[in-house]
């Protein structure tokens, strides 16, 4: 049935997006122990800064590179200006907090690159490739590349580096950390940073396909929580594996069931996990905040 | 000594009062509308301000409920010739019913995981709202809403909205404070503070957490479909996660464990809005949209970073609705990380 | 600054709370005006009743939002036509005041400022919304307070039953219309099963009502039928099940960004059946946004001014199509398209019907010579109004063009 197959193929690339948005979520949480509702918008964060730049003749992949930075400056500014001078405070008031800069960086956008979306050129130009009876457009390659890349990238980051060391013990215990030297808090922009980042990549290869608006965030950002979820919001693999099985079931949802309902799958699943699995698919910590 | 405090409250909460009654009499036509919205609103905030400073619970599901009571209502009063305020009457029960359906679903989830779980809940009542034409108008809306009638009498000016809105707000106020006060509202706080500690105490947690989350929804339910009656027209477009954020804001922002809190929150949000868009212009900003926006957002955060206990937390301590408030504004029972 | 005790941060509370209410009052006092009582005289203050000191109009259109990409070329044109009218001196003597505001391309806040512009600023008529679900809601209210209304949307029920719009207008051409053109092109062509795509909102729902009722009449056989959000950013699931149902060609009703990513993930899944848009796609961001490769060869069918260099000089529209193509690009710098066209014609309307008033101008008085307006040589097409006709334009104003190499031609 090529029908499936290429609704597979949809799919596979938006879980992969998903996954992006929910591997930056997870890091924050775990690390900082702040739920990001401006997660999405690091994303739009980096698409903006494309346009932006493409807008100045900039080079398409120094583009993407200065995207990328862009959110990672940004998550670094709103950790460092806002969250953590309010770290002290309830989990409501956090999550508030980040409302509030979603807001604040959504209107930012709205400026400066106006309320009608932009597009942006595919990275690599050409026609969909075929295989299978399917046409896989080549920028769902390079989503589907980027997350794998990153995935690896973030791997060696967090097993083989210091600052990843740093990370892992800061999420099993902060007092302990604390103990052994580590600044809590330099630990917790560097998990904003790596979130933006993250997200930012995700932001980036999706501009071509989805088109850049300020609003691109608020849908990706509630797609990833919902992957998050799947990992029990602390375990990165099964957010990881949540997105893909995300992307996979809306696309063949939308495709063979019905479109109109596509969204409410998201969110249907999200309740079964929180209610039967709230510790993630893979559910090993008895880890409740 | 007793004598004199309980009056220095009556004192406090009639002169409110008396303020409020007065306003449409000053104002102009615009005014009396905006602020009869910021009272709908109040009513709505004040259901969630229960359920999040008195309960613990964090639900981003609030419009969604507004959006049942509006619908609920508008469908009964257009449809099948009710009196509004029956559809009215019956737009909270149902409303009540799912919240009841809510809170059961929920009720051994804590924390964030509750919160994304009404986050899921809201927004697929709200993608039914926009899908299920036959029973909501789909993304069109229902127009033709009638408005609200008592026999003969039609509310069909401002004014009179104005007037039933703001009675009612204050006969809720004056209701949820002696609710919060009586032994139900004590243990829901001590239910807040420790669902461990009060679970062995023999506390049945889950039935408090329902009641709870009925409580707001009722509230909700009423907000909304007064509101679909005043407007005569509405779409599902106002009842979608970033109108739950709004309400959220306004609870917190106005002060969730202060009885008083929903009128500022709703207030700040709403008269914000409005004056940024007269103000602006003035300034010689053209593009008013994008800028009030940022204005807004940066003034939120202004707001939260200095009064995380919210506006009524800068009310002098023995005024009207206060509660003790702490440096750390514990507002749902968690610390910080 | 946090580190601050508490006194100190509740002082600051305390300013910003009476800043706050300083500042409610102070525009309570100031903006709140007490509303005009709509009384028949529509003249600004200082009640000149031979000689008003100017015509208020309102404007109501999607300045930001998803449906934005239409309001901001509208407001354009709008304020193109009535700057030219006020230097030629206005109106027997009288400019023009616009008031514009912005629904934000949502229908509540449409109704709200459509409220503010009839009761605050007391407007004689308005322009707006900018496409059919702001609209809808406007339609009871407005002949409630007997304001005329002039609507950019191009839904069939804002015009009609006429009965039940006495006081209400539109410029683009109606769905009925649209399909009804795009039909005999299928026909013409041989394409008879058809798979039918649209937004789910008021827009698409009118199309596919008016679509599926005109198709059998020219042997078209709807084949799928699958509907897309306005906000959704991937419409690959739906195409994918469009292609594998095999139709001849395919049409597509749904104004841009929702129409070129359907338009993108059409050409992403490498398909080549003919495909049709419907005129909500007249807008230049649709070809811009969608990628000029996706866009060759797609069908649309649209009022002239794409093509208005490809007319033959005997056409009627093409004087007034040029000169307006040349000022609002000596204006604003960019082409116009057909949908800032529509706004035009509404200004157009307006202006004509003003012109042609004899005794006092009212909102009445403007409304009865608006239905008067005959033979008037527009954008969209020649406008003929009648009492039974509030929207003046039909097929008959369409062409049936389609992209070629990187232009809008007339098709064959």
């Amino acid at each position: 049935m090529e029908n499936v197959l290429q609704l597979i193929f949809s799919g596979l690339a938006l879980g992969g997006i998903y996954a992006m948005i929910a591997i930056g979520f997870v890091t924050i949480f775990k690390v900082a122990g702040i739920i990001n509702f401006a997660q999405g918008d690091f994303a739009m964060v980096a698409g903006v800064a494309m346009v932006f730049c493409l807008a100045l003749d900039i080079p398409l992949w120094t583009a993407v590179l200065a995207a990328i930075l862009a959110s990672a400056i940004v998550g670094m500014l709103v950790h460092r200006a806002v969250l953590d001078r309010m770290r002290h405070q309830s989990a409501t008031i956090q999550i508030i907090l980040t409302i509030a800069v979603s807001i604040v960086l959504q209107s930012l956008s709205q400026l400066m690159v106006g309320s009608q979306p932009k597009s942006v050129p595919p990275f690599l130009a050409g026609e969909p490739i075929v295989w299978l009876n399917s046409a896989i457009p080549k920028q769902n390659l390079v989503i589907m590349g980027a997350t794998v890349l990153l995935l690896i990238l973030l791997y060696f980051f967090f097993e083989k580096s210091y600052i990843g060391s740093a990370l892992r013990a800061v999420m099993m215990s902060r007092e302990v950390s604390r103990l052994l030297g580590i600044s809590a808090r330099s630990i917790a922009t560097t998990s904003f940073v790596i979130g933006a980042v993250v997200a930012g990549v995700a932001g980036a290869v999706i501009a071509p396909i989805t088109l850049v608006s300020y609003d691109m965030g608020i849908t990706l950002g509630l797609k990833g929580f919902v992957a998050a979820v799947f990992g029990g919001l602390v375990d990165v693999p099964g957010a990881v594996a949540g997105a893909l099985i995300l992307g996979l079931l809306e696309s063949l949802g939308a495709g063979l069931i019905s479109s109109a309902y596509k969204d409410a799958i998201a969110f249907v699943i999200l309740i079964l996990i929180l209610l039967f699995r709230p510790h993630g698919l893979f559910g090993k910590h008895a880890h409740r905040v | 000594m007793k004598g004199l405090r309980i009056r220095k409250h009556v004192w406090g909460w009639t002169a409110l009062f008396l303020v409020v009654m007065c306003l449409p009499l000053v104002t102009g036509t615009l005014w009396t509308q905006i602020l009869l919205l910021v009272g709908l609103y109040a009513i709505c905030t004040l259901g969630l301000s229960v359920l999040i400073g008195y309960a613990g619970l964090v639900s981003l599901a609030q419009a969604a409920f507004w959006g049942i009571g509006a619908y609920v209502s508008a469908f009964l009063a257009i449809r099948t010739g009710m009196s509004p305020i029956l559809s009215v009457l019956i737009s909270i029960g149902v409303a009540s019913g799912v919240a009841f359906g809510l809170g059961w679903m929920t009720r051994n989830l804590e924390g964030h995981y509750l919160t994304l779980a009404t986050l899921g809940a809201g927004m697929i009542i709200h993608i039914i709202f926009n899908e299920e034409s036959w029973l909501t108008g789909g993304p069109s809306g229902m127009y033709g809403i009638p408005q609200l009638s008592v026999g003969a009498w039609v509310v069909d000016s401002d004014r009179e909205m104005f007037y039933l809105v703001w009675i009612l707000l204050f006969l809720l106020l004056w209701l949820t404070r002696n609710l919060v006060r009586s032994p139900w509202g004590q243990i829901l706080q001590a239910m807040r503070d420790s669902q461990v500690a009060a679970a062995s105490m023999g506390v049945d947690v889950s039935k408090y957490k329902v009641q709870a989350f009925m409580f707001s929804g009722a509230l909700a339910a009423l907000s909304g479909s007064l509101y679909a009656h005043y407007m005569t027209f509405v779409s599902p477009e106002l009842f979608g996660f970033k109108q739950s954020i709004e309400f959220l804001l306004m609870a917190v922002i106005g002060g969730a464990l202060a009885i008083t809190g929903p009128i500022w929150g709703a207030l700040l949000l709403t008269g914000l809005k409005e004056v940024l868009r007269i103000v602006l212009p003035l300034v010689g900003i053209t593009s008013v949209g994008p800028v009030e926006t940022l204005a807004f957002g940066i003034l939120l955060v202004a707001a939260i970073m200095f009064l995380p206990g919210g506006l009524a937390s800068v009310l002098p301590r023995r005024g009207i609705g206060r509660r003790r408030w702490n440096r750390h504004a514990v507002i749902d029972g968690q610390q910080r990380q | 600054m946090l580190k601050w005790g508490i006194s100190m941060r509740k002082k600051i509370g305390l300013w910003l709370m009476m800043l706050a209410a300083a500042s409610l009052l102070l525009s309570a006092c100031g903006g709140g005006a007490p509303a005009t009582t709509p009384d028949n005289n529509k003249s600004d203050g200082n009640g000149d009743k031979e000689r008003p000191k100017e015509y208020k109009i309102g404007v109501n259109l999607e300045l930001t939002g998803p449906s934005s990409v239409w309001g901001e070329p509208q407001l354009k044109a709008v304020e193109l036509l009535v700057e030219q009218v006020n230097q030629q001196g206005g109106i027997n003597g009288v400019p023009i005041k616009l008031i514009k505001q912005d629904n934000q391309s949502k229908e509540t806040e449409s109704l709200v400022v459509t409220k503010k512009l009839v009761e605050q600023e007391g407007v004689l008529a308005v322009i707006g919304g900018g496409n059919t679900p702001t609209t809808m809601p406007l339609i009871p209210y407005v002949t409630e307070k007997q304001v005329p209304l002039i609507s950019i949307g191009s839904g069939d029920a804002i015009a009609t039953p006429v009965k039940e719009r006495y006081w209400v207008f539109k410029t683009p051409v109606s769905n009925d219309s649209i399909s009804k053109k795009i039909a005999t092109y299928l026909q013409k062509k041989g394409w008879q099963k058809v798979a039918f795509m649209s937004v789910n909102n008021a827009y698409g729902d009118s199309g596919k009502t008016q679509f599926e009722k005109v198709a059998p009449e020219y042997g078209i056989q709807i084949i799928a039928s699958e509907k897309f959000n306005a906000t959704d950013n991937d419409m690959k699931p739906q195409l994918t099940n469009v292609k594998s149902k095999n139709p001849d060609a395919i049409v597509v009703w749904a104004i841009p960004p929702a129409a070129s990513l359907v338009l993108k993930g059409y050409h992403e899944l490498g398909m080549d059946i003919p495909i049709f848009f419907s005129s909500g796609a007249g807008s230049n961001q649709f070809v811009e946004l969608a990628g000029e490769s996706a866009a060759e060869g797609v069908y649309q069918p649209q009022s002239k001014i794409w093509v208005v260099d490809q007319l033959p000089d005997s056409d009627p529209q093409k004087k007034v199509l040029a000169k307006y193509v040349e000022d609002y690009k000596a204006r604003y710098g960019t082409e116009p398209s057909p949908i800032d066209g529509m706004a035009y014609d509404a200004v157009l309307i307006i202006v004509e019907a003003l012109k042609s008033i004899q005794g006092e101008v009212t909102r009445q008085s403007l409304r009865d010579a608006m239905e008067q307006v005959q033979d008037l040589v527009g954008i969209t097409g020649i406008f003929k109004l009648s009492p039974e006709d509030h929207v003046g334009v039909s097929d008959k104003d369409l062409t049936m063009l389609q992209y070629v190499n990187g232009r809008w031609v007339i098709a064959e």
